[in-house]
């Protein structure tokens, strides 16, 4: 019972505040609407407990509601890592090593299928992927602290959601390990409603060879 | 005082029965019934044997949410580890903090166990010069993961050590076992109990009710501070959950089918005699007949099956017979006692000789269950024959002579016009035939069930537990053993050529083998100095890895696999192989490789193409190989009773007939009881198939007992019609009788287990009860004119229903 008391103080005090929860939530899910779209530059960042500093990547995230969905997630630049998403599978591929892996999405924990999965549009069916803990704000933003209701990543303590003040959009996600370590993905820049083409998801392979990553 | 006297006597040997029942031991291993020269039989218990520890308890937390779950099975794992009396040890899914503190013993114990060139190879990479490309490489590892729950392990791992194992991959050491769904939302730990003998059903009750009472409680108090979304379901189910259950429905099946049947028996012979006295003094003696034959089974058996449990219930439906025999006898023909043993006693002796022996065939079964089913039934019959004749005739003789006028009303049907049975012969036989060609034909249900408990809540969670954590994907388990290590690397690698065959051959979809998890004393040898050696660059390569930028909590999985690599040397003496040390490596190694009996045994996992099909059995299975698959097994099992079927009936024919030819010394009655037996088989195949009633692989063998008894009842009959010179009343209103009450008696005795806990004695008993009610039907009623009709020059005299005795 003494670590859930501990872990729902945590929770108590991620949620502690003065708004309520429902109405941010409800103005993030609102900014969602009628995107099919997205470009997204971000800079995730790693804070470890098991390194020293930590670590930062820019990367890139193109996001496709239309027929199905797909995305395209890609770290580095030049690109170290690029992860394509389609039909249910994964297409992981390491550019400077010439490799590439074949996976099953299936119901991906982290935090890329997230952000590439589309957001919950209504209430109810942000209730239904994630367990709200609370939100707390400060001068610009909000942080809407979530459980997510499958099973997330392992050691995960937190997820939350940083959504500005002003317009209610999607700022960053970030996740708190168990052990204290964490990791933020913050939107450095983000295109609504573009072109996005095909072959923008389907990368060529001609040279590359099929590994377990 | 005539009244009191049996009374008492009932109570006294009633006393007597029951503490006989609770003397008896039953055993809740269901794989003892199947034969054992089947892979898959062999497969299942080698599995339980060393694999399923008898104190090993699995709790399972369902919630709505991961969260949930994880909370909720954190605390009542932290609460179950605080019963020092009843928990020896525990253990939950890896987290981050025991992966670094516990399972450095078990990497490195797989490193020192390796094949040399593999270890030779981490040597070489993390020589002098070397070891920073290694760190540098894990440093953009961490950088380049796509999740951050895969960065957050590697960046525990600097060195890459958990990348020992063919083909792992830096979870591989620790995924093997899953215990959290996909889901997150059902999560199960493991819980080694202490305290009593886990060995004997009725401590690990004890133990379990003890369990049982400190997770209810806590259960109650969560889910009452919590809100719903919150709250868990917990379940209990592994092998001491399995013992516990099986032996007192054991318990529970034995009392309750004895009761039920002396109660019914009871109900029977009071509508039919209306007679206290010798009521009370036939219960005495079948009393006595369960608790002698329950002491002498426990003497000759040691534990009954959970199949052997029935034999009570149908040892006195059958015993029961005799007494009425005897009584009918008393009542039709008033003497002493040892003029009714002259006049019905050899009859009596004969019916139990034969059968005993329609009982005793059972042991030509595969079923060893089964086998010791009929010995025990086969024994209490002999002696309850001995115990009616010498026990109650004298009784019967003494009441009847009291009661002179001792009758009853004339209950039996009489039997129908011969055109009546003969066109009713015809419709039967017709009806079968076409039922069989147009019907779905009567078979064995291909499958396990009949060995499995009917309602069990161990059952239960233990598949929502299959289902959750494997789905669909679960594989089977296959085990080798040996006498030692070496040999079983040698096993080994000859199982891995057949699989791999198999593999190539279409049979096997993935195998997955345990070598390197089995002691290797040679690699160990070569190993040794390898890790001398790495012992000294101990210091040089934590220092670079602190340079590298981990801090002490990164660092700390090396560290342990360093001190465990000194254990490790300290240990090895070059002759034996060294074991994993801590408590976390020993349970993850036993549950792949054990050492159990003076042999020691290995896992493997296996995923055929076609699970019910044999040949990938055949295919991979020798004497030191065996699968676990109990998807062949209920295949292996109808083709093995099928074959039990013609090898143990077929006998039984032949010499039963030969019998039947030098006792009747009569083309005639041979005829007649041949068609009699025909004629049952045939309401029971039209029965089978346009009913509910089916075979399957253990009820089956019930058709030998069908045989006999429908052999006797005939034999009785038409004895009587040949005594009375065809008098069909006179043979209705005395034999018919008699054979009637003795149907129903042993329609009852077998009927009672209907509501046995495991499923292939339940349908036995169905099977049984029905049959047997068909033959008594077709002695009574049918063969009496079958009779008129054959011997068309014997003195008929009309059966009118208007007769009465």
């Amino acid at each position: 019972m003494l670590r859930l008391t501990v872990h729902l103080l945590i929770i108590g005090f991620l949620g502690a505040g003065p708004l309520r929860a429902d109405p941010v939530v409800k103005r993030w899910l609102a900014s969602n609407e009628g995107v099919d779209t997205l470009r997204i530059e971000f800079t995730q960042t790693r804070k470890l407990t098991s390194l020293k500093s930590s670590i930062r990547q820019r990367g890139v995230l193109w996001v496709d509601h239309r027929r199905g969905g797909r995305f395209r997630w890609q770290t580095g630049d030049p690109p170290r890592t690029i992860v394509t998403g389609k039909g249910g599978q994964l297409l992981i591929i390491r550019p400077r090593s010439k490799q590439y892996e074949r996976a099953l999405d299936g119901e991906s924990r982290s935090s890329m299928a997230i952000l590439a999965r589309e957001f919950p549009r209504s209430w109810e069916e942000f209730q239904r992927r994630y367990h709200l803990l609370g939100v707390k704000s400060d001068s610009k933003t909000h942080r809407i602290n979530v459980q997510p209701r499958g099973q997330p990543e392992r050691g995960i303590r937190v997820l939350t959601f940083v959504t500005g003040k002003e317009k209610g959009s999607l700022q960053a996600i970030e996740v708190m390990f168990r052990d204290g370590s964490s990791q933020q993905i913050a939107f450095d820049k983000v295109v609504r409603r573009l072109p996005l083409g095909p072959e923008l998801f389907s990368p060529d392979l001609t040279g590359y060879q099929a590994t377990r990553f | 005082m005539t009244r009191v006297l049996p009374l008492l006597a009932v109570l006294l040997v009633g006393t007597l029965a029951v503490l006989a029942i609770m003397r008896v031991r039953f055993s809740s291993d269901i794989y003892e019934l199947l034969p054992e020269d089947l892979p898959e039989a062999r497969g299942l218990e080698q599995v339980n044997r060393y694999f399923n520890r008898d104190a090993q308890l699995i709790v399972t937390v369902r919630g709505q949410s991961s969260w949930a779950v994880e909370e909720a099975g954190g605390a009542l794992a932290a609460l179950l580890r605080e019963q020092d009396q009843l928990v020896g040890d525990l253990f939950q899914e890896l987290n981050f903090e025991t992966m670094v503190a516990e399972g450095g013993a078990l990497l490195a114990w797989a490193w020192f166990n390796s094949p040399p060139d593999q270890l030779a190879a981490l040597d070489g990479k993390l020589a002098s010069g070397q070891s920073g490309e290694v760190l540098k490489d894990s440093l953009e590892r961490i950088n380049d993961a796509v999740t951050a729950e895969k960065a957050l392990i590697l960046s525990y791992d600097p060195l890459g050590l958990t990348q020992v194992g063919p083909g792992e991959g830096a979870e591989g050491v620790f995924a093997a076992d899953p215990m959290r769904s996909e889901a997150g939302d059902f999560e199960i730990f493991f819980v080694e109990g202490r305290g009593v003998d886990f060995s004997d059903y009725r401590e690990v009750r004890y133990w379990l009710d003890q369990v049982e009472v400190v997770v209810t409680e806590w259960l109650q108090e969560w889910n009452a501070e919590l809100k719903d979304e919150l709250q868990v379901e917990v379940g209990l189910t592994g092998t001491p959950a399995f013992m516990a259950e099986i032996g007192s429905e054991m318990e529970r099946d034995m009392t309750v089918s004895v009761l039920l049947t002396l109660v019914l028996i009871s109900v029977l012979f009071f509508l039919v005699h209306r007679q206290l006295v010798p009521l009370s003094w036939l219960l005495v003696i079948m009393l006595g007949i369960l608790a002698v034959t329950l002491t002498l089974a426990e003497l000759v058996v040691g534990e009954l099956s959970v199949m052997s449990v029935g034999f009570a219930a149908i040892l006195m439906g059958l015993a029961v017979d005799y007494g009425i025999v005897l009584y009918r006898e008393a009542l039709g023909t008033p003497g002493s006692a040892r003029q009714l043993r002259r006049a019905v006693g050899p009859g009596i002796g004969w019916a139990a000789v034969t059968t005993a022996a329609v009982f005793l065939i059972l042991n030509l079964s595969s079923l060893p269950g089964l086998a010791e089913l009929g010995n025990l039934v086969a024994l209490g019959i002999l002696l309850g024959a001995v115990a009616m004749l010498f026990g109650f005739a004298p009784v019967a003789s003494a009441v009847v002579r009291g009661h002179a006028s001792a009758g009853s009303r004339d209950w039996v049907p009489s039997s129908p016009r011969n055109a009546v049975v003969a066109v009713l012969t015809i419709c039967v036989l017709l009806g079968a035939l076409s039922s069989i060609i147009f019907g779905e034909r009567p078979g064995l249900q291909p499958n396990f069930h009949p060995f499995r408990m009917k309602e069990s809540p161990a059952l239960a969670t233990w598949k929502e537990m299959r289902d959750e954590l494997y789905g669909e994907g679960e594989a089977t388990p296959a085990v080798i053993t040996a006498p030692d290590f070496e040999q079983l690397h040698i096993h080994l690698e000859a199982f891995g050529k057949r699989v791999s065959g198999a593999e190539e051959g279409g049979l096997l979809d993935q195998v997955i083998l345990p070598t390197s998890w089995v002691p290797h004393l040679g690699h160990q040898r070569r190993n040794a100095d390898v890790v001398r050696s790495l012992l000294l660059e101990r210091m040089r390569l934590l220092s670079e890895i602190d340079k590298a930028g981990f801090t002490e909590e990164g660092m700390a999985l090396t560290r342990t696999v360093m001190d465990s690599w000194e254990k490790c040397l300290g240990q090895f003496d070059g002759e034996n192989p060294v074991l994993p040390a801590g408590s976390l490596a020993k349970w993850t190694i036993n549950r792949i490789v054990r050492e159990k009996e003076g042999k020691v045994a290995a896992i493997a996992a296996l995923r055929p193409v076609a699970p019910r099909d044999r040949s990938w059995i055949q295919a991979v299975c020798d004497e030191n190989a065996n699968v676990a698959s109990l998807s062949s097994l209920g295949t292996a099992l109808n083709e093995r009773i099928q074959e039990d079927l013609w090898r143990v009936f077929l006998p039984m024919l032949l010499i039963l007939t030969f019998i039947l030819a030098m006792v009747y010394r009569s083309w005639r009655e041979l005829v007649l009881t041949l068609h009699a037996l025909v004629f049952g088989a045939a309401i029971l195949v039209i029965l089978t198939v346009w009913t509910p009633l089916s075979w399957n692989s253990f009820n089956v063998c019930g058709i030998p007992l069908l045989f006999g008894t429908g052999l006797d009842f005939s034999i009785h009959m038409l004895f009587a019609l040949r005594r009375s010179g065809g008098n069909l009343g006179s043979v209705r209103r005395g034999m018919g009788k008699a054979v009637t009450f003795c149907g129903l008696s042993s329609a009852i005795g077998f009927g009672s287990l209907a509501t046995a806990s495991a499923h292939g004695l339940s349908s036995l008993g169905v099977v049984c009860a029905v049959g047997i009610l068909v033959n008594t039907f077709v002695a009574v009623v049918l063969l009496p004119s079958w009779y008129q009709l054959l011997h068309s020059r014997v003195k008929s005299e009309t059966d009118s229903s208007g007769l009465v005795d």
